[in-house]
């Protein structure tokens, strides 16, 4: 079962290159064709990953197929994340080893003995070659010989102890040199390990083993990506929830950006994996040159980046993040003597407070997606194109929690909010302005001090500068009848407290999409 | 073994040569009804949406042909519920084997529904 397994694994390859093309044309070209590919696709990978022992994969795929068209790109991606996984592709699970050793022959036992499926075995022979990989490829073990054609191993040991992205990467010394000096001379430089040769390779598998474990241990601990020196993912995270957290006590506006590279694919396929590590890492500074110092940027994964905008709502954002597009693309790369630009495109989406941050993450992604399908190269937000003025609520209520509560949900939702605590007061507020029509609603508890809600209601129903301002009135369990007088006065709705604040903007959006 | 599906055609040549049977497979409709006139397979394995034709169309043309037409067959269906789910059991097969299905299970489940005339011996 387990050769099956294998076997799967490697037909999925060509699985997930269809379904990303796929994706790809999905954005762009004959959708029509592009989603008949996927549930075809789909189709069979639902059959096929039970039988080879992936449920997950009939499931993800089950999901793909039954899509409806609009769900079809988020399903999709859900799809491919389980692919990947499978199929061993995401890079959290991917090993890269140099061997550093003019020996051909040490070079393919080492390879013999520690290579496996997620294990890439990289081979250089000096030192210049070494450092040619290092720069390239991502190598999170190292094999070196001290006695290289071009340097000693010893030098170049103490250079990759020197350079940030290189200092903590785990290096095992495999020499003849035996004298006890250079061992620990090697050990004083930062080896990890030290093998002579003739060596014994299980115990030497056994060695690297042991260093990757804890070299990715503390890879997973550490916060920044090594690429780009971003926040990555799991500081992405963290910081999400102090910066909710923030501006939920100051109630300030919380918005987040996702972005993607546009044809960064292409970047690749076209001028190798070197140039696509130099795009992202300008994309990266650019980005953050390009908005606040409050802004945090992060690196999401791949191409993708995630934008947090403190005390900023959407349409700050959305101009924000378009100032560091406009920039992006003003950036000339250069391949093969071949002058090129690149773009991105964005979503923006306010955060809200009870969101998990992979939550926020998606809708402004579903934004994103929308910017990526009208041509790219664009930033997309909920806000539309023009801002619309700000709606005003004024809240009646003596009871300061349930006025804050109401406030700040009302806030989040863009409205502004004033907030009275007896009946002359509510008066005077939505008659101050003489045509009272600043007002777009008024939410008004029953029991006030001085004079009661309903007075209110019917006074302001009596006037014909508030007769016409949307009513909701509060009101506790158990008072039907208030409910029933407060609606044979006027009041346009009701609800009963303890109240759930989903309901409470459910109405509020009902009456304020009709006035 | 009728499939479209490379993977599943695998991994049922697999559990079935496995179970010692001798498998042939095809990727269509038309490549299965070749290989069936050619080699008289003592049981068909046919999976119902095939790039060419269903697996009921093929299924009749088998019946049409001389050779053919007593050989026993079993669908494979990724929906084995529904409509046509049962209008597939009340055709002509001896049953069906939903996917996905468990490989380590799969020569028993066939052996059982081509019953005492399905041919072919566990090895």
């Amino acid at each position: 079962m387990e050769e099956l397994k294998s076997w799967y694994r490697e037909q999925l390859e060509a699985r997930i290159d269809a379904l990303e093309a796929a994706a790809e044309a999905l954005l762009v070209e004959d959708r029509g064709e592009a989603r008949g590919t996927i549930r075809r696709v789909a189709h069979s990978l639902r059959g096929s990953g039970g039988t080879y022992g992936f449920p997950r994969i009939t499931e993800a795929a089950a999901e793909v197929e039954e899509a409806s068209d609009s769900e079809l790109p988020v399903k999709l991606e859900g799809l491919l994340d389980v692919l990947r996984e499978v199929a061993g592709r995401s890079e959290a699970d991917r090993v890269g080893l140099l061997v550093i050793d003019d020996d051909d022959e040490i070079a393919r036992i080492l390879e013999w003995h520690l290579g496996n499926d997620n294990r890439e075995i990289h081979h250089a022979r000096t030192a210049e070659e070494a450092e040619r990989i290092l720069a390239v490829e991502e190598v999170d073990l190292v094999v070196l010989d001290l006695v290289l054609p071009d340097t000693d191993g010893r030098n170049l040991l103490m250079r990759l102890r020197e350079r940030p992205s290189t200092a903590a990467l785990p290096v095992i010394v495999l020499t003849v040199k035996s004298s006890s000096l250079a061992k620990s001379e090697c050990f004083a430089l930062g080896a990890d390990e030290f093998f002579e040769k003739p060596f014994d390779p299980e115990a030497f598998a056994t060695a690297v083993a042991s260093k990757l474990q804890r070299y990715r241990e503390s890879a997973q601990e550490s916060r920044q990506d090594p690429l780009t020196e971003l926040p990555n993912r799991a500081a992405f995270h963290e910081s999400f929830r102090l910066a909710q957290a923030f501006a939920r006590r100051q109630e300030q506006a919380l918005s987040i950006g996702f972005l993607d590279l546009d044809r960064f694919k292409q970047v690749n396929d076209a001028h190798g994996h070197a140039m696509g590590d130099e795009v992202l890492r300008r994309a990266a500074t650019t980005i953050e040159d390009a908005l606040r110092g409050s802004d945090l940027v992060a690196r999401w994964g791949g191409e993708e980046f995630v934008v947090l905008f403190p005390d900023t709502d959407s349409e700050g954002a959305l101009r924000a993040l378009d100032k560091a597009r406009r920039r992006f693309r003003q950036e000339q790369f250069v391949a093969e003597g071949e002058t090129f630009q690149l773009s991105f495109s964005a979503g923006v989406a306010p955060v809200l407070p009870e969101d998990e941050a992979d939550e926020a993450v998606a809708r402004a992604d579903y934004y994103l997606y929308l910017a990526k399908s009208t041509g790219r190269d664009r930033v997309v937000s909920d806000s539309a194109d023009v801002p619309r003025p700000k709606r005003r609520v004024l809240i009646g209520e003596d009871d300061d929690l349930v006025a804050t509560l109401i406030r700040h949900r009302l806030s989040q939702e863009g409205l502004e909010v004033v907030h009275c605590s007896d009946g002359e007061a509510v008066l005077d507020e939505v008659g101050s302005n003489g045509d009272g029509s600043e007002f777009s609603l008024v939410i008004l508890d029953v029991l006030l001090p001085d004079m009661d809600g309903f007075e209110v209601l019917n006074r302001m129903r009596q006037q014909r500068e508030t007769s016409s301002i949307p009513v909701i009135v509060l009101t506790v369990r158990g008072s039907e009848e208030d409910v029933v007088r407060g609606l044979s006065l006027g009041a346009d709705d009701y609800m009963v407290k303890p109240f759930s604040p989903t309901e409470l903007l459910a109405r509020v959006h009902r009456l304020l999409k009709k006035s | 073994m009728v499939d479209d599906d490379p993977e599943i055609r695998h991994v049922a040549r697999f559990a079935l040569e496995k179970a010692g049977h001798e498998v042939a497979t095809a990727a269509s409709g038309a490549e299965g009804l070749e290989r069936a006139r050619r080699d008289r397979p003592d049981a068909v394995l046919l999976d119902v949406l095939l790039p060419d034709e269903s697996g009921e169309a093929v299924l009749r043309r088998m019946r049409l042909d001389d050779g053919l037409t007593h050989v026993p067959v079993v669908f494979l269906t990724g929906n084995a519920e529904g409509e046509r789910a049962d209008a597939l059991r009340q055709s002509d097969v001896r049953g069906i084997v939903p996917k996905p299905f468990d490989p380590l299970e799969l020569a028993g489940k066939v052996e059982e529904l081509l019953g005492s005339s399905g041919a072919g011996s566990r090895g």
